[in-house]
């Protein structure tokens, strides 16, 4: 484990035993999330991004999931523990404390039967020894921490009484409550409208500052990633396909997919246009996969890229599977 | 300009909400007010804003699938709002929608020839013109002709948006009116679709209703696009003209909020501040005004503003353009 990460994942697999068979949902994933960094998880649906973040934090359900490879956590005292050896009784000093997660729709992830206040202190209760007046003094200080305000008088209501964009500032609230050392931002902006999303976006940008916390973001968008992350990984299929810096990542993708991906959002100022489009659909995790996962979709495959799967290669921090690294690079359309 | 197709004058559509101990209090919610509009042959209209705006309440109106307060929609010149729904059913084939989950608007138990063949035998069509219209619309959305034998659990998310596509067309309507039919899906299958409606409309003049809140793809597919704000049109235009030139301060924060294309890309969000004032408001004024940057005291939170020509085509409602010097 590098010096400065606070997480790392080394060759995880994630397989679940479902009714139609094993479905392999994260095929040997590597990725290090370095000390106050905002990391950017992009892919498609289906692609193993939530899959490889709840293993960050074992939240499968263990009798139906099996899985490999390690994940190594910095703990706040320095130590570094094995999230996938950790007794199950010892989870829960890292759920929260050290690690902390928000979902994509808040309105489901708070209780409507408690106040937001009730909550914010359950958090406190279960997983710190402050005092009953201290552990309030901290919830009102959370609350004006992510803008909700008047928060005394806030804190008194029902998750109903609050918008969308509110309730996940109540989410961010909480989830910061134990002053954890990475967040997992689990779509947390999807759900939300453009406006809101702005606001939560500059909001976490704003703590992640002020905490100097790390973050994992899990999005589909793009545009989320252009506008807060570091660095990003591309995942398709199970595996990152590509790791870099953001910059670089939108200035000179190597890997075809992420290169057709970017090339598919529309932008602004070319109504009319046709997109670029990946032929095909993602392959099925229920059947083993030989050779590089996007092969049949790819303009580029060659017979090499069929049998043998392309392992991470790359140097500065920009890292590609992909046997053609760069391959049909005048096709990247620059902005 | 083109045949006209859908024409809404001061469209008004209001819910009575009940509130209390004995639900005796009654109030109104104005879920779309005062709302006009033209769609013209082989267009597509967009219409945006987020949510709980009145968008989908506005289809819903000009569908005739929910009774108008007030105002008329005329389907190519007849006048539609007022019909019982007897009497609305040659319109309803006229009239077809896409929806946003593909995966819930078709029925698990059926394959698609099945859902198909319903549709053609409620309009009393043979079954030989079924088949034949079959494998014409899998032709126009590029689909093999197997996938018909199919059931809705065997497709895949985009295969089953552009079959949702094609049973929207099934009838040839005169328009489509499709409810956020890209918001569900991932933006390589998003592409896809999108190309599809522009070739369809290249090829076939489709005219479409498209409902979306994504600013780029209502940008990129629509040619006239209307913005609306708690059930009121804030800013209509074509959409060239209307994203080169934004004229009403929420459609300004609207696009400067979307997140950036590019990781260098300069952005100058405007973040929106203040609580929006709710649907069930009747107070009178701007329904914008309390999150307006421009907010003028004594106009904006008295005076309701119209919506007016600003520059060719292009309409506003707000007060700051009351004098022509007075711009932005």
């Amino acid at each position: 484990m590098n010096k400065d990460s606070i997480v790392s994942v080394q060759d995880l697999n994630v397989n679940l035993m479902t009714t139609r068979g094993v479905v392999c949902a994260v095929r040997g994933v590597d990725l290090e999330i370095k000390k106050g960094e905002i990391h950017g998880l992009v892919g498609e649906s289906g692609c193993g991004k939530t899959m490889t973040a709840k293993s960050i934090l074992r939240l499968h359900d263990e009798k139906r999931t099996l899985y490999s490879g390690k994940i190594l956590l910095k703990k706040t005292d320095g130590s570094e523990v094995s999230v996938l050896e950790l007794p199950r009784k010892e989870l829960p000093s890292i759920r929260g404390e050290e690690v902390a997660m928000i979902f994509q729709d808040p309105m489901v992830s708070l209780n409507p039967l408690l106040t937001i206040g009730d909550q914010i202190c359950e958090m406190l209760r279960t997983h710190t020894e402050l005092s009953k007046p201290e552990i309030n003094a901290r919830m009102l200080d959370l609350l004006n921490m992510v803008g909700i305000r008047p928060a005394e008088e806030r804190s008194r209501q029902y998750p109903f009484e609050f918008s969308g964009g509110m309730a996940q500032r109540i989410m961010i609230a909480m989830a910061l409550s134990c002053d954890p050392q990475l967040l997992i931002a689990d779509e947390a902006t999807t759900a939300l409208d453009v406006t809101t999303q702005a606001q939560i976006l500059e909001l976490m940008k704003d703590l992640q500052r002020r905490i100097g916390m790390s973050m994992l973001l899990i999005t589909h968008n793009f545009g989320v990633v252009a506008e807060i992350c570091d660095r990003a990984s591309v995942m398709y299929a199970g595996k990152i396909v590509e790791t870099s810096s953001v910059q670089e990542l939108f200035d000179a993708p190597q890997h075809p997919y992420t290169r057709a991906l970017i090339n598919s959002i529309p932008r602004s100022g070319r109504s009319g246009e046709r997109l670029v489009t990946i032929p095909g659909a993602p392959p099925s995790l229920l059947q083993p996969i030989h050779g590089c996962a996007f092969a049949p979709r790819c303009q580029f495959a060659t017979e090499q890229c069929r049998q043998i799967q392309p392992p991470m290669t790359g140097t500065g921090g920009h890292e590609c599977a992909c046997h053609l690294a760069g391959a049909g690079k005048e096709d990247v359309q620059s902005v | 300009m083109s045949e006209e197709i859908i024409r809404v004058e001061h469209l008004q559509k209001n819910f009575q909400i009940r509130k209390g101990l004995f639900r005796n209090s009654k109030k109104e919610l104005k879920a779309v007010d005062n709302v006009s509009l033209t769609i013209h042959k082989g267009e597509i209209f967009g219409v945006v804003g987020e949510s709980g705006c009145g968008k989908s309440t506005l289809a819903r109106c000009i569908m005739g699938l929910s009774p108008v307060s007030g105002g008329e929609v005329y389907f190519q010149g007849t006048k539609i709002s007022s019909l019982k729904s007897g009497e609305l059913k040659p319109y309803r084939q006229k009239m077809q929608m896409v929806f946003q989950n593909p995966f819930s608007s078709f029925n698990p138990s059926m394959s698609i020839r099945q859902t198909f063949y319903e549709i053609g035998h409620v309009y009393q069509m043979k079954d030989e013109a079924i088949t034949a219209q079959c494998s014409e619309l899998m032709m126009q959305v590029r689909l093999p002709e197997d996938v018909l034998s199919r059931r809705p659990s065997e497709l895949s998310g985009g295969q089953l948006q552009r079959l949702a596509i094609a049973r929207a067309m099934f009838l040839n309507p005169p328009l489509i009116l499709a409810d956020e039919a890209v918001s569900a899906l991932d933006v390589s299958v998003q592409a896809q679709i999108l190309n599809l409606i522009l070739d369809l409309r290249d090829s076939l003049g489709l005219t479409m209703l498209f409902i979306s809140h994504d600013l780029t793809v209502v940008e990129h597919v629509c040619d006239t696009v209307l913005v609306m704000y708690l059930g009121s049109v804030v800013e209509m235009g074509p959409t060239d003209e209307l994203f080169a030139n934004l004229l009403h301060p929420y459609s300004q924060a609207l696009v400067s909020a979307k997140p950036k294309e590019r990781p260098d890309q300069e952005t100058n969000h405007i973040i929106l501040k203040g609580e929006a004032k709710t649907a069930m408001d009747t107070s009178g004024g701007c329904r914008f005004a309390p999150r307006c940057r421009y907010f003028k005291e004594g106009i904006c939170d008295k005076i309701t503003p119209e919506l007016r020509e600003i520059r060719p085509g292009h309409f506003a409602a707000c007060h700051l353009f009351d004098e022509k010097e007075d711009t932005i």
